[in-house]
């Protein structure tokens, strides 16, 4: 029997070797190409070593037979702008504007995590943590511009970043130009680091007590959801404003994207979030458990519901607390179940029972807030409204809500009477 | 296998006429698991595990052995519908309690279900998941809505062109024609 020989694929590692052939030229250094090919390809043909690892074993023995710190001479290489960077494994410069710089506190592994800009775009970067002897990174700080050498691209979950490896060097150099690039579309977001226009439509209760602000926002094209973390110490974002958000960092959870916000400026800019908006005519079939007379933590920012005892999960005990009305329900056109939140005004507007009045129901009756939910309840379950809201996958927002008119919807329906009154009543 | 969502997504109530719901004679089960839900297949071809109802409640009758347990009929000009609220249920229980007069315009949200007595006649009933009282106007776009959505069912079974059609008309051979007169009737009830 004759085995037949397994074809393999035979990795080209000339780019490879002219790379490293160039990096000891630099240095005076001449190596023979068909002697670093031959290694290069036993490393990754016969060893199957991967070829970037393969490239560093390399450049380092000879670093060491050369007695030269080879990486230093990467400050030579052509600094690429941030858009270009799509490879992972791809050895490379960049110069930007440092956006975020975080410690990393959990592991001893990482030094830093830092986002870097240019005019064109920017990019994630870790700094491993370098051991004793070895050279030192500098601690990377926002705002001043930085020059980071000879480092590799990595690509992990679709997001790619820069890997400050041992070879790697930062420097810090002087302020460039960076015009503010044009804002990406929400439609358009995807894994990485964009700029956005966006409308604050909602903000939700955050139950963690990391997250500043959490809800969505929103431009011509969609809607997305927002997280402002604590440690990011920003001001907050009002609903119903616009801001130009930099930098954002967008992640995808569930098939769905949201980004988490970093520095973001006031634009006057007019932005109309049409898309989303929808207007559904249906029955509210349920008036759910958290829904009526509330009250909100008062601590700054904060605005969670809070128990009747004045329990915030994240304040604790507090003193003080500022009355709201909600409705948390269904509206349910037959077709689809939709989960709707109410806010304030439309639920006094739905109920006509006003903030003040709930407050006097609540403080003089026995059931205190029950008999609000009983109250609004009774008014407004199994009853037919005209919804206007902004959409979401899983809720919508009511911004408006109108008691369903009969004429308008016989218009709708197109039925009408071809007889008067027929007595049709009987058990089936 | 499919992907398994993890969010729960509530059902859609139906919308039945009466006359049209008390002449269900089928139910299926999609999954085989426990706690699957039961549908009521309709004659127009409704599949309903939830229905929104609204009329007059006509009578009201609270029994408490062996246990607690509302029963009532709710009429929608069409015909009655049997409402129960037992005590596994405790809020449907209370809701029940709290409509005072009887006749009164009612809106309930319930479970569709279908027995089968030993005689092999078969009676339909909805378990009250909410009723709270409304008013005429509630009634009479519930309706219209019913009317839409029923005439909504009969233009897909006309087609007869989908697998559901076929098998609902094999089990019914529903009056088509009969329930569009019936739809009519019913919005011919309505007084403005």
């Amino acid at each position: 029997v004759k085995f037949k020989k397994e074809e393999t694929v035979v990795i080209d590692v000339t780019d490879t070797t002219n790379r490293i052939l160039d990096l000891f030229k630099a240095k005076s250094i001449d190596l023979k190409s068909a002697k670093i090919s031959k290694e290069m390809s036993d490393l990754v043909n016969v060893y199957g070593m991967n070829i970037s690892e393969a490239e560093r074993t390399i450049t380092g023995k000879y670093a060491k037979e050369n007695n030269v710190i080879i990486y230093t001479n990467a400050r030579s290489s052509a600094i690429r702008d941030i858009n270009t960077l799509k490879t992972s494994n791809e050895w490379v410069t960049v110069e930007g504007k440092c956006i975020s710089a975080n410690k990393v506190a959990n592991t001893n592994k990482i030094f830093m995590k830092v986002v870097i800009a240019d005019r064109t775009g920017a990019i994630p970067v870790t700094l491993w943590s370098r051991k004793a002897g070895e050279p030192m990174l500098p601690e990377m700080k926002e705002d001043k511009w930085y020059r980071i050498s000879n480092v590799v691209t990595n690509l992990y979950n679709d997001v790619l970043s820069l890997s400050v490896v041992k070879t790697g060097e930062i420097e810090e150099i002087g302020e460039k130009d960076i015009a503010d690039s044009e804002p990406t579309l929400v439609k358009d977001v995807g894994v990485g680091i964009f700029n956005l226009k966006c409308k604050v439509i909602q903000l939700f209760e955050s139950k963690s007590d990391k997250i500043a602000q959490v809800g969505l926002i929103g431009d011509e094209s969609g809607i997305i959801k927002f997280i402002a973390w604590k440690s990011a110490n920003l001001p907050a974002v009002e609903v119903g404003k616009a801001y130009l958000f930099t930098y954002v960092q967008s992640q995808k959870y569930n098939d769905k994207y949201s980004v988490t916000i970093n520095e973001f400026a006031s634009t006057t800019d007019e932005i109309t979030v049409p898309s989303k908006h929808m207007e559904i005519i249906g029955n509210l079939v349920s008036i759910k458990a958290g829904s009526g007379l509330i009250r909100r933590c008062t601590v700054e920012g904060c605005g969670r519901s809070i128990s009747r005892q004045n329990y915030c999960t994240i304040h604790e005990m507090q003193t003080d607390f500022k009355y709201d009305m909600r409705i948390k329900g269904v509206i349910d056109d037959g077709i689809t179940a939709h989960n709707v939140i109410i806010t304030l005004p439309t639920v006094e507007k739905m109920s006509g029972i006003l903030l003040a009045d709930a407050i006097k129901i609540a403080e003089t009756n026995p059931l205190g807030a029950d008999e609000v939910f009983y109250r609004i309840t009774n008014l407004c379950l199994g009853r037919y409204f005209v919804i206007k809201g902004s959409a979401y996958p899983d809720r919508v927002f009511v911004n408006d809500a109108d008691k369903l008119d009969y004429k308008e919807f016989k218009k709708i329906t197109d039925l009408h009477q071809t007889a008067k009154q027929t007595s049709i009543t009987g058990d089936a | 296998m499919t992907e398994q969502k993890q969010e729960f997504i509530r059902e859609a109530a139906k919308r039945i006429f009466a006359k049209e719901f008390n002449m269900s004679k089928f139910d299926i089960k999609p999954d085989d698991d426990d706690k699957a839900p039961t549908f009521v297949i309709t004659p127009t071809g409704a599949m309903a595990n939830r229905v929104l109802i609204s009329g007059i409640l006509t009578a009201k009758e609270k029994k408490t052995e062996p246990n607690v347990m509302y029963t009532g009929k709710l009429n929608d000009n069409t015909g009655n519908f049997s409402i129960t609220a037992s005590h596994f249920n405790p809020t449907a229980q209370q809701m029940m309690s709290m409509v005072k007069e009887v006749p009164s315009f009612v809106t309930v949200v319930g479970k569709p279900s279908i027995y089968k007595r030993d005689d092999g006649r078969i009676f339909t009933s909805i378990r009250v998941e909410s009723i709270v009282v409304t008013d005429k106007t509630t009634r009479d776009l519930w309706i219209l809505d019913t009317a839409r959505a029923t005439l909504d069912r009969i233009a897909i079974m006309k087609k007869n062109e989908d697998d559901w059609s076929k098998g609902v008309t094999e089990q019914y051979k529903p009056d088509l024609a009969g329930f569009e007169t019936l739809v009519q009737n019913a919005v011919n009830t309505i007084v403005e």
